[in-house]
């Protein structure tokens, strides 16, 4: 490496550098099922990734729509694909 | 930022930020138990004087994944990140995914769904930091970040994740390419065939058991197959001749659940899995009239079975929720839905 920079543990090995990707946790925002929201407060960095999470279990006769969302500035509007078949979704906001 | 540290790379890409909460390594896990959705099967048992009572259980060809349940105790309402290192990369790997993530108490349980027959998997879990209570005492070296609050929240001694690569996937639009009507075939295959969506992993290790992924499942599809068998006619037998019809129809399904593997040449794979298989079916016989069995010729009312076995399918004792795992006909949901999978490798936190 001839420039950045590296972080190494007290054997030597390195723990970190700035040749590595890595994703920081922006935030965490809960739409509950059934339900469309919209989160505010999304903090900013240049780019973004929203990963969603099931939080509950898929029963055995549901549909088990996630939320669909879309990411601007700093809001989160998700929304709900259907009425009744919409589970209760995580989403983790992460940038780098 | 009017204060602090920012770190960023020569792409712009913010590495490190002291205003918000890291994640960092907090241990490996194995499971604590592994379960399966039990097979749901019913319908009218017994023989019958012409109608064939068989088949009369699971297809051999009707997935049902393994579940393995991990609980993860972290002292906090963040989702952790755990990622799947699977038991096996390659053309013949299987393949997994998380299907929950649940807070139970102070825990987080996780549930991987995996190929059945394959060895476990195992996970390496990360939370941000303000959830990880281990020790750095005795350990002097490094760097560390606080936030306004003078709360920690970067940690080299606690081994922050890295990130190799970062992928948006989808799903497949069905697991199984097959027709749903089968006729009256009754060897029916609901194995997942699909052609797996490939993705190319940008600086994999040349060793791909080293690759570890996160890339929970929000995908699921439904699939069934259908026959249908009848006869009638004639048998002649002296005083006891007498007409006949019959009729048999059998449904077979399998829920699948969205799941991935690193696949030959380190290819990132997402496919299905086998969740929850079932098989009911119905049958009509009658030999007391013509008419009688022109009506039993008719029989149609696979749905009718359905609806009868739904009322069998309680599965407390797997741990499960209960149902039939038949939501809706040879359809997916959530398949076109984008889904980052983040690549890392476990030889950066051994």
């Amino acid at each position: 490496m001839s420039y950045g920079l590296e972080i190494f543990d007290s054997s030597g090995n390195e723990t970190f550098s700035t040749t590595d990707s890595t994703w920081t946790l922006l935030g965490v925002y809960t739409s509950n099922a059934n339900t469309s929201t919209t989160h505010t407060g999304v903090p900013s960095m240049p780019t973004r990734i929203v990963s969603r999470l099931m939080v509950n279990q898929v029963a055995g006769d549901d549909e088990a729509y996630v939320h669909t969302y879309s990411l601007s500035g700093t809001t989160l509007t998700t929304t709900r694909p259907s009425s009744s078949e919409t589970v209760k979704t995580v989403f983790m906001v992460f940038g780098k | 930022m009017a204060y602090g540290l920012s770190v960023k790379n020569n792409s712009g890409e913010v590495l490190v930020d002291s205003d918000f909460n890291h994640y960092h390594f907090v241990q490996t896990l194995t499971h604590s138990s592994v379960t399966r959705v039990p097979p749901l099967v019913d319908g009218p048992g017994g023989s019958y004087d012409q109608a064939p009572s068989s088949p009369n259980s699971l297809d051999s060809d009707q997935p049902r994944g393994n579940i393995y349940k991990f609980i993860f105790g972290s002292n906090g309402a963040k989702p952790p990140m755990c990622f799947i290192k699977p038991s096996a990369t390659g053309g013949s790997a299987p393949y997994a995914s998380i299907v929950l993530t649940t807070r139970v108490g102070t825990n987080w349980e996780i549930w991987v769904l995996q190929t059945y027959g394959a060895s476990a998997p195992t996970l390496y879990c990360f939370s941000p930091i303000d959830q990880i209570s281990a020790s750095t005492s005795g350990t002097t070296y490094g760097l560390q970040t606080f936030n306004s609050s003078g709360d920690t929240t970067f940690d080299s001694r606690l081994k922050p994740l890295r990130v190799i690569d970062s992928i948006i996937t989808t799903s497949p639009s069905l697991a199984n390419t097959g027709s749903s009507n089968v006729g009256g075939e009754t060897n029916i295959n609901l194995n997942v065939n699909v052609t797996p969506n490939s993705y190319t992993i940008n600086n994999a290790p040349s060793n791909s058991s080293d690759i570890i992924y996160y890339c929970p499942s929000i995908a699921h599809c439904c699939q069934d197959k259908r026959a249908h068998r009848e006869d009638d006619g004639f048998q002649a037998a002296g005083n006891n001749s007498y007409f006949y019809a019959w009729a048999r129809d059998d449904l077979w399904w399998t829920f699948y659940r969205g799941a991935y593997r690193v696949g030959a040449s380190s290819k990132f794979q997402s496919s299905y899995e086998g969740y929850a298989s079932g098989h009911v079916w119905d049958t009509a016989e009658d030999t007391s009239s013509l008419l009688a069995a022109i009506a039993a010729a008719a029989l149609g009312q696979w749905q009718l079975a359905i609806a009868l076995a739904i009322g069998a399918s309680t599965f407390t004792s797997a741990g499960v929720a209960s149902g039939n795992y038949y939501p809706y006909e040879n359809d997916s949901r959530n398949e076109g839905q984008s889904n980052p999978a983040i690549i890392s490798r476990a030889s950066f936190y051994t």
